[in-house]
């Protein structure tokens, strides 16, 4: 069965500029996201997401330069999201 | 003919106000906060007539955010190498001090006392001035010259509200004045006094483990704001930089709501109170940091800034 990742409940998001800032209602802890990370959380709050559905997404979003790296992008941001408790496995 | 009654403490007679520091009390009301002050450190009273002048005379009775009290050291300490000791109701936040440091050792003891306590408020270490109703925020850490440019901003023409709490409504995001005298250190201290001749400074105190320290008396018309707030407009990151005349750069909003977040007395503390009023504040706001070594050009271009700044965003 495909891994699906989904976001931790009650998170407070605020866009500034290109990039958000998060709020985690559980650890009182305040996050600084990038743009890629920030729109892969808005993804996964709308809904439980695999990672080739976060890819596609991530795909669409990053510079053509930058699509060589994006297998290990993906990676990165899942795991970044998930270290601090924003994502995880459903 | 009965006398008018005395408004200010400046006004008052310096026997009348030792008496009432020995006594009941003294009230600093600097806004957001109203601290009581008792002390039977003789000199403190002339000091503390010429750093809140302007401030009303008020009754020492009723509540008080902190009531502190400065007293001579006791036993040996009273006559060989003199010492001055601050209790915050009842507690002491600090090792004593030489005798002839009072009012760095009160006007420390005082932040202390804001900084740990007044948690109905985000709390920012920052200076804020305003002017035509937009408030400018400076944060910055120590020592990049926050005080001074501070100061030269409240002695032309900006009303101070603080030069170290950014004090933060958690409400609608507004500043508040912590209205108190701004604390000057070192090569600060002459740039100040020839910047505003005029201005009302305080003794100097050597040696005092930030060096030499005096303060910068707030002006009558700041301290009779002092319960009016300013929406803020403008958020500056001052870095004093010999090698810049002056340069202001952009910082985007999300990097200064986490600049001002780790640069907070209590933001953790707060949790989603924080969250909310620290990103309300940045939305409302146009950041930027500043280098500058020109301290006439930095306050004429803030002023620039602030006149066409629009904090409807």
């Amino acid at each position: 069965m495909t891994v699906q990742f989904s976001a931790c409940a009650g998170l407070r998001i605020v866009h500034l500029d290109d990039e958000s800032v998060v709020f985690h209602p559980k650890t009182w802890s305040s996050h600084l996201l990038n743009a890629s990370a920030a729109a892969v959380l808005e993804f996964v709050i709308e809904r439980s997401r695999s990672r080739d559905e976060i890819e596609t997404l991530l795909a669409r979003l990053l510079d053509p330069a930058e699509q060589p790296s994006l297998l290990r992008h993906v990676d990165g941001v899942i795991e970044n999201l998930r270290l601090i408790d924003l994502i995880h496995e459903a | 003919m009965k006398p008018e009654p005395r408004a200010r403490i400046g006004e008052l007679d310096p026997a009348e106000l030792r008496g009432a520091l020995a006594g009941r009390g003294l009230v600093l009301d600097c806004g957001a906060a109203r601290i009581r002050v008792r002390s039977d450190v003789a000199p403190l009273a002339g000091m503390l007539q010429t750093l809140y002048a302007a401030y009303p005379v008020q009754g020492a009775d009723g509540v008080f955010d902190a009531t502190v009290r400065m007293h001579r050291g006791r036993g040996v300490r009273r006559v060989f190498r003199p010492q001055v000791e601050l209790l915050v109701d009842g507690e002491r936040p600090f090792e004593p001090f030489p005798a002839d440091t009072p009012v760095p050792l009160l006007e420390w003891g005082i932040n202390y006392t804001i900084a740990t306590r007044l948690n109905n408020f985000l709390l920012l270490h920052a200076g804020v001035v305003e002017r035509d109703g937009r408030a400018i925020v400076l944060p910055a850490l120590p020592g990049s010259g926050k005080s001074t440019l501070t100061a030269a901003l409240a002695t032309r023409g900006f009303r101070l509200l603080s030069d170290e709490f950014g004090v933060v409504r958690l409400a609608d995001s507004h500043l508040l004045p912590m209205l108190r005298p701004v604390a000057l250190k070192n090569e600060s201290i002459d740039i100040v006094g020839r910047w505003a001749p005029d201005a009302a400074m305080g003794p100097r105190f050597p040696k005092t483990r930030k060096g030499t320290v005096a303060h910068l008396a707030p002006d009558a018309a700041s301290v009779d704001r002092r319960n009016q707030s300013a929406r803020p407009a403008v958020v500056i990151f001052p870095r004093f930089d010999a090698g810049t005349e002056f340069e202001l750069t952009p910082v985007m909003r999300s990097r200064a709501f986490a600049r001002l977040a780790v640069n907070s007395f209590n933001y953790e503390l707060l949790g989603p109170d924080s969250f909310d009023a620290l990103t309300r504040l940045i939305g409302l706001s146009d950041c930027f940091e500043l280098r500058y070594r020109s301290l006439e050009r930095a306050v004429d271009e803030l002023g620039k800034l602030v006149a066409k700044s629009d904090p409807i965003h």
